[in-house]
């Protein structure tokens, strides 16, 4: 129970919460966030549209139902180290920021493109139907009737691949000096008994930040997810599909 | 001209591949070991799991919110969490790996075993045949193909994770990416390889577990649920 | 009603695992605790009868591929000889091994001298390297370890910068760094912000403007400095992309770096259990290694040749074993 006791003394050190201070806990979860926050934009601008287009005209069904494993067959750390050795051997990025960044985008776009694909090819066909006989053009339709209807599915996909990539962030405090809260965690291992409490803490925020970013995110789509539309059985099978860990 | 960090060397040399076939196939059976001990455990909890949450039904939501929590906990985070309590060793990295397995493994058995039609049960039930004889006999057996389609996502989840083991010391292919990454300039090919094994381990289980779960339902072959 | 289990499908569905199984059972029962580095040589056959029964000799060493080296260097040539050595490599940061060792988890480690004072026991930094010897058994006495003979052997922290950077800004000793306004920035492994003869040897040693950055792995380190994302970065003095020109170690004036010779530093109760010939086998071995013995190692290891490897021809090269 020492442990307990130094662990929360750490936790509720004053200059821990220093918002000036680069060591500090503010500091480190806006950069842990500024990079989640950014590979999962990332993922989204490239997938969400090309799988739109993709499942609006009923193409590449076989490669949206297997990208989906093939993304969770990739070892996230290899990923991340990967990206990295090729960022040492081209120079044209930093190796401090884009790397992790690109490894983690890489990582969130099976699931987001896959569901989203899946989203809209479950969109009622007759209503889609109706609304070409009513005159509706394709781009109309898939603005108006296919987006709307599979938004929750949609939503749940990316909270679910920003709920991995926040997870997955920590693990690039190895290869930089950005890893966000997993630094705590890298560095407390690093120094052994006296670092446990450092361990103990940084986990702590770290899964506090992942749960907290669900949550955050399941508000998001109550914003976003027009009323009549909400599916929250849909979305659990979406979770089932598509899950991924860090 | 490249950085000092980057030798000059190609990203994948067969040679060395070749001269360490041995050490390969090592880290690949290590590899293998983790998964399967985790998923094996993972599914024997599981399994409970699920027995409870099908004879007391408000259970489920509860048991699914804690896989869900479990799940949600980033690998790195679990270590640390787990270390007081395990030390470093084999049974941190498979406790760890195991938690990544309930949620889904849950969720799969008792939608499989939900998803056996009702004629099937009444028939059971009418020729006399007792709860947990039906369970095992009828109801767990019909519902194999989605668990199957369960541990396949399981067990390819897990495979990556054991990568990441290697940060406390284990991880089969994780250890070599984790060593090459820690040569002074790194060793391109034992990062390539270590990943790319790590790929081909992972989508190999995958299509074998596919395999199982077709040749479960020879009656069905719609397109696989997941 | 037929049980599904028995039906054609469901046996035909469990084949391909059940040949899973047999292929992992066959394929051995390696031991899934051994890092890679860890293979254990083959026992030799002609081993020495005189060796006395007595406990197994768990080697280990710190978390950088030097150090698995100079282990499976000793450990190979223990084993040779006829000793029964465990392994435990790759173990941590000296903030780990130390109290293994003092518990008696491990056995062997090979230190660095000045480091395992200044860091292990917060001790001055030796002037020379018998007196450190000393003091470093004095420190061991507690814990039940001996101390044995230093190698020729240094290998010492390196505060090292680009060779563009020391040229734009005309420094070549550490303390010209002091000259620079606004401080430089300098990444380090996360261990070395408290330690003297590392961040606080730079702050307080040298009294330098300094932002400390923690990199954990010496090559994301070097990758840094090169981006120009830090000003001065920590290697070791036998690192190999040292010899690239387009890096300069920064001189150490002042001398926060004492005396780092390579020293096997070995539990009590082994040594009294197997006596003087073991002291001398280890002996004989640390007088062999040498500073260029150390690069050479570390030029091996960049080349993807794995420790035991590197380990088992410098032996062999030097007659120390078959």
């Amino acid at each position: 129970m020492q442990l307990a006791g130094d662990t929360l003394a750490w936790l509720t050190d004053p200059a821990r919460w220093d918002v000036t201070s680069s060591a500090g806990i503010p500091f480190r979860t806006f950069q842990h966030l500024g990079v989640s926050v950014t590979a999962i934009l990332l993922a989204c601008a490239l997938a969400v549209p090309l799988a739109l287009h993709l499942a609006h005209r009923r193409r590449a069904e076989a490669l949206a139902s297997s990208v989906v494993n093939i993304g969770r067959a990739i070892p996230s750390f290899g990923l991340i180290v990967l990206f990295w050795l090729l960022a040492t051997r081209t120079g044209w990025v930093g190796t401090q920021f884009w790397p992790l960044v690109l490894a983690l985008m890489a990582l969130a776009l099976p699931p987001v493109f896959t569901n989203t694909y899946t989203a809209v090819r479950e969109v009622d066909a007759a209503t889609v139907e109706a609304a070409r006989g009513m005159g509706y053009t394709e781009s109309q339709v898939l603005r108006r009737i296919e987006l709307p209807l599979a938004s929750p599915v949609i939503l749940a996909g990316i909270r679910i691949a920003f709920v991995q990539v926040v997870a997955t962030t920590a693990i690039g405090a190895i290869v930089t000096n950005g890893g966000g809260l997993g630094r705590y965690v890298v560095d407390g291992f690093a120094r052994g008994v006296a670092g446990r409490p450092t361990v103990l803490a940084g986990a702590l925020l770290l899964a506090t930040l992942t749960l907290l970013a669900d949550g955050a995110f399941g508000l998001l789509e109550r914003l976003l997810v027009p009323d009549g539309v909400r599916d929250d059985a849909r979305r659990a099978d979406v979770a089932n599909r598509v899950g991924a860990a860090g | 001209m490249t950085a000092v960090v980057a030798q000059a060397r190609p990203l994948l040399e067969w040679d060395w591949v070749g001269r360490n076939s041995a050490l390969l196939w090592e880290l690949t059976r290590q590899h293998l070991y983790f998964t399967v001990v985790a998923v094996g455990i993972g599914l024997a909890i599981s399994l409970a799991l699920s027995v409870v949450a099908l004879r007391w039904r408000a259970t489920l939501t509860p048991i699914l919110g804690f896989g869900s929590v479990l799940y949600t906990i980033p690998s790195l985070a679990l270590f640390a969490l787990l270390l007081p309590v395990l030390g470093i060793g084999d049974a941190l990295a498979i406790t760890a790996l195991v938690t990544y397995t309930i949620l889904i493994l849950v969720r799969n058995i008792v939608a499989g075993v939900d998803g056996v039609p009702r004629e099937v049960i009444e028939a059971a039930d009418g020729m006399g045949y007792r709860p947990a004889r039906r369970f095992l006999e009828i109801e767990l057996p019909l519902a194999m193909p989605v668990v199957v389609a369960g541990l396949r996502i399981a067990s390819v989840t897990v495979i990556g994770l054991v990568t990441v083991t290697a940060l406390i010391g284990r991880g089969g292919l994780g250890a070599l990416i984790l060593r090459g990454f820690r040569t002074l300039p790194p060793f391109p090919t034992m990062i390539v390889v270590g990943t790319l094994l790590s790929v081909v381990l992972a989508i190999t289980v995958d299509l074998l577990l596919l395999g199982v779960e077709r040749a479960l339902t020879p009656w069905a072959r719609r397109k696989a649920a997941p | 009603m037929r049980s599904p289990f028995r039906s054609r499908p469901v046996m035909r569905a469990l084949a391909p695992i059940a040949a899973l199984g047999l292929l992992l059972a066959a394929c051995g029962d390696g031991d899934p605790e051994q890092t890679p580095d860890a293979q254990t040589g083959d026992p030799d056959d002609d081993a020495a009868t005189d060796i006395p029964d007595g406990p197994e000799i768990v080697v280990s060493s710190f978390n950088f591929p030097e150090s698995t080296i100079l282990a499976e260097v000793y450990a190979q040539a223990m084993e040779d000889a006829g000793y029964p050595v465990g392994r435990e490599l790759d173990l941590g940061t000296r903030e780990l091994t130390l109290p293994a060792l003092a518990d008696g988890q491990i056995d062997f480690l090979p230190e660095y001298l000045g480091s395992a004072l200044v860091t292990g026991f917060g001790e001055e930094p030796p002037a020379d390297v018998d007196s450190g010897a000393d003091a470093l058994q004095a420190a061991f006495e507690a814990d039940g370890v001996t101390v044995l003979t230093p190698a020729p052997a240094v290998n010492s922290n390196a505060f090292v910068t680009t060779s563009a950077f020391a040229e734009e800004h005309g420094v070549t000793t550490i303390g010209d760094l002091a000259d620079i306004d606004g401080g430089i920035t300098f990444a380090g492994p996360p261990e070395c912000e408290e330690r003297d003869t590392c961040l606080l040897g730079l702050t307080d040693g040298y009294g330098l403007d300094v932002t400390f950055e923690s990199i954990q792995e010496p090559a994301a380190r070097l990758a840094a400095l090169e981006a120009g994302d830090v000003d001065l970065i920590l290697l070791f003095s036998t690192d190999a992309p040292l010899a690239d020109e387009r890096l300069l170690q920064l001189e150490d004036t002042e001398g926060i770096v004492p005396p780092e010779n390579i020293v096997p530093v070995i539990r009590t109760e082994v040594v009294d259990a197997y006596g003087d010939d073991l002291v001398a086998l280890l002996d004989e071995v640390s007088s062999l290694l040498t500073t260029e013995v150390l690069t050479e190692f570390n030029l091996r290891s960049s080349e993807g040749l794995a420790p035991d490897q590197i380990a088992g021809d410098w032996l062999a090269e030097q007659g120390l074993v078959g």
